[in-house]
């Protein structure tokens, strides 16, 4: 109790600041967007790794982005592919048909991913864990389909190239990146501190129970379905720019879809690190692994999954956690709510509620002593 | 006393299964209204049917003249009218104060207060739960995690509460102390309806009790009168003591049909 205490009098203490937004957090993420704002000015990074950690900043947001759904709100998505994919063609027919500025063709691809996300999330959304699952694969192929089919707006399996010029160049978009990060950051702290973070967290509990004390679930969920598409189809358009030509196999494919889950579940799901750190792994595994060993590629990905399920479920913020225990620092009680055993699954079958609570014994300790 | 919560012939069917049948009742500011009846008399369903989380099959619950329709439950708490369940449901992985804290924010408390965490710790103080604020709900006792279901219904700032079966399952000395906090509750202003088997707490609390049998109301008023009703005692007869009896056994329903 003494610990509520001193969090309420630490809040207060940064007057003129919403209540859920610490001064600490908002002075680290300051901090970090000047210094990856400059680092490319100060060091003279090698070309390559330039661009590649440009791509990598439009992999956390779009990590972050399926983190809404998948972490928060704990409905898994295997389909985000649909809303990348359809935000990265929207762009591009935009760019190369009406000739319209790079930065208004991400945001209407964005606004039109969300609306697509909206059209088959209102009615999904009311399955709950696997099933909801299970019926967004089917989205994702569907989706798939079609666009490969609909070559006169998506070029078929021939794909679209950007016109030339068009776009900011690839050394440029780092910085793009970067700002969509940020707000993508942004928003991830602002829905996971404020009293919507609560609700999210509730509705992934138990959507009954919450709906019993006031939570509209179905407002909550289809609004954060909207914004995750809107944001990963803004990344679609920021993927298109950055390649400057793309096709449907490659926009909507399966694997695009499990990339956001692995970006997601490697790093810590239901986190703001976690995503983060996770694209990273990602992308290093991407970009100069599979350069090199292109027929591990699955079998890597399904490697890593199963260890973070079997042994972190919180994955790489789990074991930060874990190491911050070590050196003392007792997380709140409700870190753990974050966990891949998503309570929304069966209840019946729900051993993973212990798993999705790796330090409950220690917290235990804690408390007490 | 005027009425806060009105059902007017209330009717809730499961295809042929007439699990509600027209039950009107009332219930006045500041009164504990009990719900009693045998296993399967439709006691839930009624309270589904009242905190508009399903909507009725016939009739209609009005809260204050505005009906309570079953179409979102949401909505009927920002209303004013919030329910507990039988079987807790706590938000597993939130802490006790966090799930205080949900039921505050997305409830319709009156008035505005300093901080919600100072307003979700009074409430805790008033459950007995302030020093268990920062643990998962999985660490305390059935006692407890009941007492966190009523703290966080209490939390929305309901003008009717309905609980169901709060004391069923705890030890005596439990139970007691949880029939002088639902004194407690209504002394705050809170009007209550409670379905309870356990027949002290229910007949020591009650302003008027209501007992359902088979959906349908058999008997309504004080306690006493209630509990040497000849039709009372006939929909109760051939039972055991009803103190464990949450638990519908196929036997049980036999008898009872018989």
């Amino acid at each position: 109790m003494s610990s509520t205490r001193t969090r309420t009098a630490g809040r207060r203490a940064g007057r003129g600041l919403p209540l859920w937004l610490s001064p600490k957090a908002l002075g680290i993420f300051v901090v970090a967007l000047v210094a990856l704002y400059l680092a490319p000015l100060v060091l003279s990074l090698d070309g390559y790794l330039h661009n590649v950690v440009g791509l990598t900043f439009m992999f956390m947001a779009a990590g972050l982005a399926w983190n809404w759904l998948g972490g928060y709100v704990g409905q898994i998505s295997f389909g985000h592919a649909a809303m990348f994919g359809t935000g990265g063609f929207v762009a591009a027919r935009l760019a190369i048909t009406f000739g319209l500025p790079f930065w208004l063709t991400w945001v209407v691809g964005g606004l039109v991913a969300g609306l697509y996300a909206l059209i088959w999330g209102h009615p999904t959304l009311r399955l709950r864990g696997p099933y909801f699952s299970i019926a967004t694969i089917g989205v994702g192929e569907a989706t798939r389909l079609v666009a490969t089919y609909w070559s006169d707006f998506t070029g078929g399996s021939s794909g679209l190239s950007l016109p030339i010029g068009n776009g900011p160049t690839k050394y440029e978009l780092y910085w793009y990146g970067l700002y969509l990060l940020a707000a993508v950051v942004a928003i991830s702290y602002w829905l996971r501190k404020s009293r919507i973070g609560l609700g999210l967290l509730a509705i992934k509990e138990d959507v009954e129970a919450a709906a019993d004390v006031g939570v509209n679930a179905t407002l909550y969920q289809d609004a954060v379905l909207f914004l995750s598409g809107f944001v990963v189809g803004i990344c679609g358009g920021f993927y298109a720019s950055y390649q400057a030509f793309i096709d449907p196999l490659d926009m909507f494919s399966f694997d695009r879809s499990i990339s956001f889950v692995l970006i997601g579940v490697i790093g810590g799901i239901g986190t703001i690190l976690g995503p983060a750190m996770g694209a990273i792994v990602f992308v290093v595994i991407q970009e100069f692994l599979l350069a090199s060993y292109p027929q591990l590629y699955l079998g890597l990905y399904g490697t890593l999954l199963i260890i973070v399920i079997l042994f972190e479920p919180l994955g790489l913020s789990g074991l930060l956690l874990r190491l911050g225990k070590r050196l003392g620092r007792k997380p709140p009680a409700s870190t753990a709510a974050g966990g891949m055993g998503s309570a929304s699954a069966d209840p019946d079958g729900a051993p993973p509620v212990l798993t999705g609570v790796p330090g409950q014994d220690d917290s235990k300790g804690g408390t007490s002593a | 006393m005027s009425a806060l919560l009105v059902g007017e012939s209330v009717c809730k069917y499961f295809g042929g299964l007439k699990a509600v049948d027209d039950v009107s009742f009332e219930l006045a500011e500041g009164e504990i209204l009990g719900l009693i009846g045998p296993n399967g008399a439709g006691k839930t369903t009624l309270f589904s049917v009242a905190a508009g989380s399903v909507p009725a099959t016939h009739g209609r619950v009005l809260l204050d003249g505005k009906p309570v329709n079953g179409k979102a439950g949401y909505r009927s708490v920002h209303q004013g009218i919030c329910r507990t369940h039988q079987i807790v449901r706590p938000f597993a992985r939130l802490s006790v104060l966090d799930n205080v804290l949900v039921g505050h924010h997305y409830g319709s408390p009156e008035g505005s207060h300093s901080s919600p965490r100072d307003r979700a710790m009074e409430i805790l103080d008033f459950i007995g739960l302030a020093e268990r604020a920062n643990q998962l709900p999985g660490e305390l006792t059935l006692a407890g995690r009941k007492r966190l279901e009523v703290a966080r219904a209490l939390a929305t700032g309901p003008r009717v509460l309905l609980l169901d079966e709060v004391v069923a399952g705890l030890n005596p000395v439990e139970g007691k102390r949880f029939v002088d906090l639902i004194r407690q509750i209504r002394e705050r202003g809170t009007s209550i309806i409670m379905i309870e088997h356990v027949m002290h707490a229910v007949m020591g609390l009650s302003d008027r009790i209501m007992v359902l049998d088979h959906g349908r109301l058999i008997a309504e008023g004080n306690p006493q009168d209630v509990a040497h009703d000849p039709q009372v005692i006939e929909a109760y007869l051939g039972r055991e003591d009803d103190e464990d009896g949450e638990t519908v056994t196929p036997s049980a329903e036999e008898r009872h049909d018989a």
